[in-house]
């Protein structure tokens, strides 16, 4: 051999990429050692691979706030004897009196607004509701609200969505007089 | 004379040293394992549901049997959304496959933001191809929410590998 030539093939030395001439001339009596990590950036031959999705939807807390009561008027009950007159007043505003009573007033349906994540459906729970007559609280009427079961909301944070709740009663010939009052409870949580 | 007489010897000595079963040949096994080609589907996503806000660092943990459980201070719900990453195998029958998948992912999130999910507590062993030539898995994991999260739908994708063993 001759000091300073290398006697590796070409193929060889520009595989392990370029080395300078002092270490060749070392490397001649060994065999080149260049490790070419392929298996590492891909897997071995016969190996399948599938990828699985990850999700979470992250939210933020829902807000809900009452912004309307419900008012269905005054009711004026005729005397003699009958029953089952309704009188309500639906989620979207119509009032409806039965024609066996009299109604008077402004009437409205209770409005509430409710804000959280953009897109998210939320499921609306409002009971139905025991009025209670104010001067004789043995007496009650049970409204029966008309609520949506869910609303989605088109925006995130302060604007939200509004939704209202109407109901209805049914009036008797015996039903006592007086100003019936109860409390609309409304439960608003992500779908 | 002579000749004749060292190669008749040496004919009787080849004769005497020629013996009823060969020294000079051996037997060894030779094996090779024949394999249908592994089949791997995935059939769910981990999907940890819907979780409600502030965050203050908690983590809700989605383990492999889709359970997941919600820290008290957190509201989770969208329970019908809810799921482990779930695979299954075919192949040969009886084969022992190895899986190599990762041991945590970061999701992106759709407004901003980056969640990361922890695996590593939530892998399957190895598994074995049933007689039939079936298995499956499932892979959970473990969602870390810090304080200030950004609210969004956060996702990414995961590679899962098997080869036989």
């Amino acid at each position: 051999m001759v000091e300073g030539i290398s006697t590796i093939p070409d193929e060889k030395r520009r595989a392990c990429g370029n080395r300078k001439r002092e270490m060749i001339r070392y490397a001649r009596h060994l065999p080149i050692v260049c490790a070419v990590f392929a298996a590492a950036f891909g897997a071995p031959a016969g190996a399948v691979t599938q990828n699985a999705s990850v999700n979470a939807n992250v939210v933020k807390p829902l807000t809900l706030v009452a912004e309307q009561n419900l008012d269905l008027g005054t009711v004026t009950l005729p005397n003699g004897s009958w029953s089952g007159a309704t009188v309500g007043i639906s989620r979207a505003g119509v009032f409806t009196c039965s024609a066996k009573v009299i109604c008077t007033g402004a009437t409205t349906a209770a409005s509430f607004n409710v804000t959280g994540t953009n897109r998210m459906n939320v499921l609306v729970s409002a009971p139905n509701v025991t009025l209670v007559n104010q001067n004789d609280n043995t007496q009650t009427l049970t409204l029966v609200v008309d609520s949506p079961t869910q609303v989605a909301l088109p925006n995130s944070g302060n604007q939200g969505v509004a939704f209202n709740v109407g109901g209805s009663i049914t009036l008797n010939s015996t039903t006592v007089s007086g100003i019936y009052k109860g409390t609309i409870n409304v439960t608003v949580d992500y779908q | 004379m002579k000749k004749l007489l060292i190669s008749a010897g040496a004919l009787a000595a080849l004769a005497l040293s020629t013996p009823a079963l060969a020294a000079n040949t051996a037997s060894a096994d030779a094996t090779v394992n024949i394999v249908s080609p592994l089949t791997l589907t995935n059939d769910s996503g981990l999907n940890f549901g819907t979780i409600v806000g502030p965050f203050a660092g908690e983590t809700v943990h989605v383990d492999m049997t889709g359970l997941r459980t919600c820290p008290a201070t957190l509201t989770c719900s969208g329970n019908a959304s809810v799921s482990a990453a779930a695979f299954t195998l075919t192949g040969t029958p009886d084969q022992g496959v190895a899986l190599t998948i990762p041991n945590s992912v970061t999701l992106n999130g759709s407004v901003s933001g980056t969640l990361s999910v922890n695996l590593a507590g939530d892998k399957p062993a190895d598994p074995t191809l049933d007689s039939s030539g079936n298995a499956s898995f499932s892979i959970g994991g473990v969602l870390t929410i810090p304080a200030g999260t950004v609210d969004g739908v956060y996702s990414n994708t995961f590679d899962v590998t098997a080869n036989y063993q």
